[in-house]
């Protein structure tokens, strides 16, 4: 090693795991002080979030993993989870479990442990569980388990100091394989057959895994497991082997062996349960009852869901708007005047305020609102009531042959279709996934929110709520339609299980709910530093020159001028294919290079237009009617993905989806505009 | 008979999955073996019906219904799937 330095650093991989809605990502941020970063997971062209603790000469590395209730995978989500701690191999694992119902997490606690990893429990929500009347003797835990249990509340912070205490201790230990489970005699033997075969036949795969453990799931036909031992040379035979031993054992015990095991471990947890929890009293909880007796009503579950959207969308922008005054007047008046000032160049001063101020200006004036969007989520998912709205909706998504988790990535993706379309990865049916990912697109994210406040604005003074509503409504519907068109033609299949876990409800932790709105945001603010920058000065480039040459600032004052611009002649060659709908070529320009990312389409304008966000509304009064006007967001809301939530597609579904994705909704967008147009026509509108 | 067809505020006692390894893997992951209680929370015929499991399966523990419980969604496909036995409903 480096001989320079004094404290001989050491690093280990942490993973934290546990089941879904147990407070993983709080104990995560506590840990990490919640600097998180974003890295790829091995082999997947996908994120995951590690961040670093660092005590003494102890450099932790930890990973979030996603929630999983056991270590067999049926969604891609679970996965990557399971893979990460099989293949990966963690130096440590953190288990949280969930103290207010211990029996049920100790499934996976008792999983981990026997596949041979460095476990440290954190049994957390201990307060929530002597809530509910009863107490669990975390001493006599950790000696059954021979693992430290360590008793925390993650919205406290109680309890991490002694886990991180924890960490370093167990680091320090060397790996030991606890046999906790006695599947009984006969299938002992068999247990530890098989286990020598594999010791003997292929020391190096009994080197990589524990050589019990891969006996154990081999009974269990665990199909991954099964896998790896086919590639070793002892393959064909030892499944053979094994698959007669299943036989032999399932006649004798008389039941399915895989029933048996995991009855085995169950009345494992249930001794364990025996010896370490004391009830002190009976208390019947009283809240989720009745709470899930109004939202889960047969009538009015989906209305109330509707409602609560609406109010949590109206109150968002209600107490956005000022703040969007404020940065408007920042970006339009004060900045827009000062870059005038300053002794530059005359075309300097163009590019920076008719390009740079008029274009990201016009973005970051959304800020508030999307913001507010995004606590709005987030606060929804902290409270537990996202699994419900998935219940609620399960009665209409059944239609489609999909089921209520669908709605999930759906929702996320109101706030941006990029975590939506990643959300699908907890879908373990792989045709609702696909068709999940594939429509998820659909749903009006908040970067189209600039196009219809600004839209509706101009031309839908004083209903603008009901006007921006209905494009939220309409994302949905085409989403269910065109999921359900999909489901029925090019994924026929079944329909897949649903089965979701309702958590009880809880208090939203602000920290978690911040933590999370500011990742969320942070990706905004990084689009608009970036994407939306670079296309505002290419804009700005392609509208002072043109085929013959530089044209001059002036384009912005004199709209003949910036006609014979670039940016006039590729607007020209695009309105005849809006003809119909009435759109003039400013309005093509600036959908072509929507196509970057949605706010662009209102950055464009604001600088084609030669003015700022809010001065749009004259020249699009002018420019649009009602009808077009609506058209226009309707074909905004639906036309392509941005460029990064193709690319997201790409990763999580693969390149032959991506294109699909760009085609469908291209030609969706085009007949739903058009339709809009020819029926308001037939009624007589605009 | 299949779960489908109990009535809300009913106790049952799970007797059978008839699904794939799968299906029965995951239901044994949120607590629902053959032996297994679980009371009917909400149902709402054809869509997914909401139970509560009342405690660990196999566990012979007295103080059934003492722990707390936890809230599962199952559609109506998989509750087809689920045989139990009507303990009848609580008061």
């Amino acid at each position: 090693m480096s001989s320079g330095t004094v404290l001989a650093l050491r690093r280990f991989k942490v993973a934290v795991a546990g089941n879904p809605n147990v407070g993983k990502s709080v104990i995560f941020n506590e840990l990490t002080g919640g600097r998180a970063w974003v890295g790829n997971w091995p082999g997947v062209t996908v994120e995951k979030k590690v961040g670093r603790l660092k005590i003494g000469e102890h450099i932790f590395e930890v990973v979030d993993l996603p929630g999983i209730y056991s270590l067999t995978a049926y969604s891609v989500d679970e996965l990557i989870a399971r893979n990460f701690i099989v293949e990966e191999k963690p130096d440590i694992v953190v288990d949280i479990v969930n103290a207010a119902n211990i029996e049920r997490n100790l499934y996976l606690t008792i999983s981990l442990l026997e596949m041979g990893v460095k476990v440290v429990v954190a049994l957390n929500m201990v307060d929530l569980a002597r809530e509910q009347g009863y107490e669990i003797d975390e001493k006599k835990l950790s000696e059954m388990l021979g693992v430290p249990v360590i008793p925390t509340i993650a919205t406290t912070g109680y309890g991490i100091e002694r886990l991180k205490e924890a960490l370093v201790k167990v680091s320090e230990e060397k790996e030991g394989y606890r046999k906790l489970v006695n599947y009984g005699g006969e299938v002992e033997k068999e247990i530890s057959k098989i286990s020598r075969r594999i010791v003997e036949g292929d020391p190096k795969l009994s080197d990589k895994y524990n050589s019990r453990w891969l006996a154990v799931k081999l009974l269990e036909k665990d199909a991954d497991v099964e896998g790896k031992i086919r590639l070793s040379p002892i393959g064909e035979t030892l499944l053979s082997y094994v698959s007669e031993a299943r036989e032999k054992l399932e006649k004798i015990l008389g039941k399915d062996l895989e029933e048996y095991m995991v009855e085995q471990r169950y009345s494992y947890i249930s001794k364990l349960i025996e010896e370490c929890v004391k009830i002190l009293e009976v208390k019947p909880v009283t809240l989720t009852d009745m709470v899930d007796y109004v939202v889960t009503h047969k009538i009015f579950g989906i209305p109330l869901m509707f409602t609560a959207l609406y109010l949590a969308f109206k109150f968002a922008f209600d107490v956005a708007a000022p703040l969007c005054d404020i940065i408007d007047w920042f970006f339009g008046s004060f900045l827009y005047s000062l870059v005038l000032s300053f002794p530059l160049a005359g075309w300097v001063s163009s590019l920076l305020a008719d390009g740079v101020v008029a274009g990201v200006g016009s973005i970051i004036v959304f800020l508030p609102n999307i913001v507010f969007i995004f606590i709005f989520i987030a606060l929804l998912e902290d409270i537990g009531y996202m699994s419900r709205a998935a219940f609620v909706i399960d009665k209409i998504m059944r239609r489609l042959f999909l089921t209520g988790k669908s709605l999930l990535p759906l929702i996320l993706g109101i706030g941006c279709n990029i975590p939506g379309v990643i959300a699908c990865r907890t879908i373990e049916d792989e045709n609702d996934r696909k068709v999940t990912g594939l429509v998820a697109p659909l749903i009006s994210c908040s970067a189209r929110l600039p196009v219809y406040l600004v839209v509706a604005g101009a031309l839908f003074a004083g209903s603008q709520a009901g006007i921006v509503w209905s494009m939220y409504i309409m994302g949905f519907a085409f989403a269910f339609l065109m999921a359900g068109v999909f489901r029925k033609t090019l994924f026929k299949a079944p329909s897949g299980s649903f089965i979701m876990e309702l958590p009880p409800y809880m208090a939203p932790l602000a920290r978690n709910v911040l933590i999370k709105t500011w990742e969320r945001t942070k990706r905004f603010l990084f689009k608009a530093g970036t994407v939306i920058f670079a296309v505002s000065v290419l804009v700005w480039i392609l509208s002072v020159t043109g085929p013959g040459g530089y044209l001059t600032p002036a384009t912005f004052e004199d709209a003949t001028l910036l006609e014979q611009s670039w940016i006039g002649v590729l607007g020209h060659s695009l309105e005849k294919l809006f003809a119909p709908m009435g759109w003039d070529w400013r309005i093509s320009a600036a959908l072509f290079f929507g196509f970057l990312a949605k706010e662009v389409v209102v950055s464009t304008m604001a600088i084609l237009y030669g003015v700022g966000e809010e001065a749009l509304v004259g020249p699009l009064a002018s420019t649009f009617t009602p009808l077009t006007a609506y058209a226009f967001m309707a074909f905004v809301l639906l036309y392509v993905p941005c460029l990064a939530t193709l690319a997201i597609v790409r990763g999580e579904l693969g390149g032959k989806y991506a294109v699909f994705t760009l085609i469908y909704e291209i030609l969706l967008a085009y007949f739903v505009a058009l339709t809009i147009i020819g029926v308001g026509r037939l009624l007589g509108l605009g | 008979m299949p779960l489908a067809f109990v009535k809300e505020n009913s106790t049952v006692k799970i007797v059978e999955v008839r699904g794939g390894l799968g299906l029965t893997r995951r239901l044994a992951e949120l607590g629902l073996n053959p032996g297994s209680l679980a009371r009917i929370v909400r149902v709402s015929p054809p869509g997914p019906m909401l139970i509560e499991v009342e405690h660990p399966p196999n566990s012979g523990n007295p103080s059934f219904g003492r722990f707390p419980s936890w809230r599962i969604a199952i559609g109506f496909g998989v509750a087809m799937k689920i045989f139990v036995q009507n303990l009848g409903v609580n008061v």
